[in-house]
């Protein structure tokens, strides 16, 4: 589950639409931004919960509690313009900064930006999107 | 004009001159290709309001010595220059040469050898930013003004 108050315009959540063996099988939904098939197009305190515009005008609205964090993993960092430095190492330079994702457990983003850094420990893709963005970096994550 | 990129649900932000608390964020419609109009449905805690509002018509919440106290901050020296916040017995956040309309956070663990580290840091120019900063951090802490 994820706290709808990590969220916000063009992060991407994860919103389970099935079971295989006790897995929950996501559906990746970037966050009203663009045109793709699928948007979360309204985020809402008031009960917590999340409106899916799927396909034209047909929305649904479910609850906050839907809502999955998606793990980074490394073909997302690689379509998304990191390499893998050293094992499990994967970096990316984006103008004036410098973004550095470990993939081993205990490691986490580090953003950089000249001596200021920012680190968060979960790997997950709207964290890394966050990471970016506080440090004024433009560059967005795209699945 | 605010970065809708920036905000999330629950963040503070100002309108006209009252600092006002985010309840929902909706895409309305996109006037053309580069044009896309952002509502925030926002609630007023002094008259208890909720109204919608387009983007445009809001401005970051500055940090003040008020809010920075009511966040729960604690200054440490006279000035109000320098504040600290206890996470637990081992994490704090710490700013440093506070002034009323910028600041550097420093997120700070005690390491194995009691000595304080940091291990991120940030400038800051209002409420928001603090709010998205706090929750970097996996500090599960909401701001209240």
């Amino acid at each position: 589950m994820i706290d709808i108050r990590e969220l916000s315009i063009g992060n991407w959540v994860g919103i389970p639409v099935d079971t295989l063996d006790s897995h929950v099988l996501c559906e990746d939904f970037e966050i009203a931004r663009g045109i793709v098939t699928g948007q979360v197009t309204r985020l809402s305190e008031d009960g917590g919960y999340v409106e899916l515009r799927v396909e034209g005008n047909r929305g649904i609205i479910m609850q906050n509690s839907y809502l999955e964090p998606i793990p980074i993993t490394r073909e997302m960092l690689e379509s998304n313009g990191f390499y893998e430095a050293s094992t499990d190492h994967w970096v990316c330079s984006a103008p004036h900064a410098f973004i550095a994702v470990g993939l081993k457990q205990g490691q986490g983003i580090q953003c950089e930006v000249g001596e200021v850094t920012l680190l968060s420990q979960e790997l997950v893709v709207h964290r890394l999107q966050q990471a970016i963005r506080l440090m004024g970096v433009d560059k967005e994550i795209k699945l | 004009m605010i970065d809708i990129k920036q905000l999330s649900i629950g963040d503070w932000v100002q309108h006209g001159t009252n600092p006002c608390k985010i309840r929902s964020i909706i895409r309305k419609a996109a006037i053309s290709d580069d044009e896309v109009v952002y509502v925030v449905e926002l609630a007023d805690p002094q008259f208890g309001d909720v109204f919608s509002v387009r983007l445009s018509s809001l401005k970051p919440l500055p940090l003040n010595a008020d809010r920075m106290a009511a966040i729960g901050f604690e200054h440490t020296d006279a000035s109000l220059a320098n504040w600290r916040i206890m996470i637990d017995d081992s994490h704090r956040i710490e700013t440093r040469g506070f002034s009323e309309d910028y600041l550097t956070l420093y997120y700070e663990r005690l390491t194995d050898c009691e000595e304080w580290a940091i291990v991120a840091q940030m400038d800051c120019e209002s409420v928001h930013h603090l709010q998205r900063f706090v929750t970097m951090c996996n500090i599960h802490k909401e701001i209240k003004l």
